[in-house]
């Protein structure tokens, strides 16, 4: 389910992703596919601020969802993380895939912002800071999108 | 993680690096216990070496500053960096924490107060 934006843009121009990584149940890890997903936007001429804080902050927060929810009891857990660029079209799409059971996603409530709570940012971080978001798989994949300014 | 105690009794603790999903489990339970230990009152938390924060870093602050609030205590966050402020925007943490642009006014901001209310 498309929460916000459009994605099939970028769906029928790429039809594989351009970099694919295992994330192990480590959260350690995450930062080496930060380093990695921003080494390849520098490399392909993506060399910004605010892009590589969109980036960083979206990643991060889908990585450590994956890791707590879906991959929870699971001390092998593999996540999934395919990430694609179209420099034509000025986008980067990120597909963060647990091995989870999933979740209720319609239940969200992405527009408020938790402010006592310790926890519930996450998403609704990536809610107000991708251009799109995408649900599929009951919850187990979800799809963000981010325009990059020319 | 460094504390450093400023005059009237308020307590600075220095963050710095990255504060993130891994690592922020035990950077908070650390600093809880250091702040239960010693009684702290009054805390400034100085964010102007930390260079990036997600929502479990936005939790450790939360966490931090209702601890202090328990206890009859407060806290003020002094200094954050660009993109951390982003966060803090985004995350609405100026409605809950006061967060002031360097140590000093944060600091400031405890003195002459006596016993924090």
């Amino acid at each position: 389910m498309l929460v916000k934006g459009k994605l099939p843009d970028m769906d029928e121009i790429i039809e594989e992703p351009e970099l694919k990584f295992e994330l192990p149940n480590e959260p350690e890890k995450i930062s080496d596919i930060i380093c990695k997903i921003k080494e390849f936007l520098r490399v392909n001429g993506c060399e910004d601020q605010e892009l590589n804080f969109r980036v960083e902050l979206c990643g991060r927060e889908l990585m450590a969802n994956a890791l707590e929810h879906g991959c929870k009891g699971k001390p092998a857990g593999i996540s999934r993380v395919d990430v694609s660029l179209n420099n034509n079209i000025n986008q980067i799409k990120i597909t963060v895939n647990d091995p989870g059971p999933g979740f209720n996603y319609k239940e969200l409530k992405l527009q408020k912002m938790p402010l006592l709570e310790e926890k519930g940012r996450g998403l609704p971080l990536v809610f107000a800071t991708a251009d799109a978001l995408e649900f599929k798989n009951n919850g187990t994949s979800v799809t963000i999108r981010i325009d990059i300014d020319e | 993680m460094n504390f450093i105690e400023s005059e009237d009794g308020i307590l600075v603790l220095e963050l710095e690096g990255k504060l993130l999903f891994e690592g922020s489990h035990e950077i908070k339970e650390k600093a809880k216990e250091y702040l239960v230990d010693q009684k702290v009152e009054k805390l400034v938390v100085d964010l102007s070496c930390v260079e990036f924060m997600d929502s479990s870093g936005v939790g450790v602050l939360i966490s931090l500053f209702k601890n202090l609030r328990e206890r009859g205590g407060k806290m003020v966050l002094a200094a954050p960096t660009k993109d951390v402020s982003r966060v803090f925007e985004l995350t609405m943490l100026g409605q809950i924490i006061k967060i002031f642009d360097n140590i000093e006014e944060a600091v400031q901001s405890f003195v002459g107060e006596g016993k924090a209310s």
